[in-house]
């Protein structure tokens, strides 16, 4: 996906045709995350293109010290993040008892049940269930494949609490799965 | 620990399958042409005076010019008019020449002086930059 890396050069120097490869290189893991963060795919829309924008904006101001993919996230993610505020719509993260062993073998079963095209959808739904931050370090740790470094400067986390908050975020996930997938599981069971 | 490593792997398993989202397909050329209009926006500097007010004026003025000349003594003139222009004493000249500063002031004046110099190259360095990332 990242072979055709855009030229921030000739960006500065106006060419909008390298800002349309920069848009096209990074405009489906933007919206996904903002898709998984916002909950609407029309806001979403906006919110991609703003983020968008606010590169081409402050493109001048990117100095290269992390990777530009990292840098055009944290943007995503900040303007996520300001939607969410001024909307007044964000979720905070709900305590969810742990999970035990037997219960992550019963979601793994259940899965195996399901038709691909079932999976991927009720997948989806589990996202959309979690608070915009698990959604986001989620997709970005196993869509993305962004290191644990990499998800900190996004998030302006450090390490060790991005460390915590994915292992939270799995949790949570694995509880709203097991929720889901309860008429699954008793049919295993039965 | 092994459960931690269960549920690594079943989230392995569940993101194995998860794919990315896509934006509507005429989303590029949205995000390009808001761009596009942004720059316009940015570049596009429109008077503070609107042009027809600025006509006006300038023929008023010219009007105003012609009147005073052709009434006034220079018409009936044989001299050049730039003989009867005296430069030498003038009330600018007879003003300054009386004007006394104090030291205070004076170097009240060039504090401002300065103040204004930095202000104009730091307001000329925040447009160019403003206007560059248009």
């Amino acid at each position: 996906m990242k072979d055709n890396q855009p030229n921030i050069s000739a960006i500065l120097a106006g060419d909008s045709r390298e800002f349309t490869v920069l848009v096209d290189t990074y405009k489906n893991v933007v919206f996904t995350v903002a898709l998984r963060m916002v909950k609407n795919r029309e806001e979403a829309e906006e919110v991609a293109q703003d983020t968008f924008i606010k590169v081409y904006k402050s493109l001048g101001k990117f100095k290269g010290d992390s990777k530009l993919s990292t840098w055009i996230y944290r943007i995503a993610y900040n303007t996520c993040l300001d939607r969410l505020k001024k909307s007044e719509r964000r979720r905070k993260d709900v305590a969810i008892d742990e999970l035990e062993g037997f219960e992550i073998k019963d979601i793994d079963n259940a899965l195996e049940k399901l038709v691909q095209s079932e999976k991927q959808e009720m997948i989806k739904a589990c996202i959309a269930k979690l608070s915009p931050k698990d959604a986001a370090l989620l997709t970005l740790f196993y869509l993305e494949e962004k290191n644990l470094n990499e998800l900190g400067e996004i998030i302006k986390m450090n390490q060790n609490a991005v460390k915590v908050g994915l292992f939270r975020a799995r949790g949570r996930l694995a509880k709203v799965l097991k929720k889901q997938l309860e008429p699954e599981i008793i049919a295993n069971y039965g | 620990m092994d459960k931690e490593k269960d549920l690594e792997k079943l989230m392995d398993k569940i993101f194995e399958g998860d794919s990315l989202e896509v934006p509507s397909s005429d989303f590029t050329r949205n995000v390009i042409q808001k761009v596009e209009e942004r720059t316009k926006e940015k570049l596009t500097y429109t008077p503070l005076l609107p042009k027809w007010l600025l006509q006006t004026l300038v023929g008023s003025a010219a009007i105003f010019v012609v009147y005073v000349f052709m009434n006034s003594d220079f018409a009936n003139s044989e001299t050049s008019y730039f003989d009867k222009l005296n430069f030498s004493t003038t009330w600018l000249t007879e003003g300054l020449s009386q004007l006394n500063l104090s030291t205070v002031l004076g170097y009240a004046i060039l504090g401002m002086g300065l103040l204004i110099c930095l202000q104009a190259s730091l307001l000329n360095k925040f447009l160019n930059r403003s206007n560059s990332i248009a």
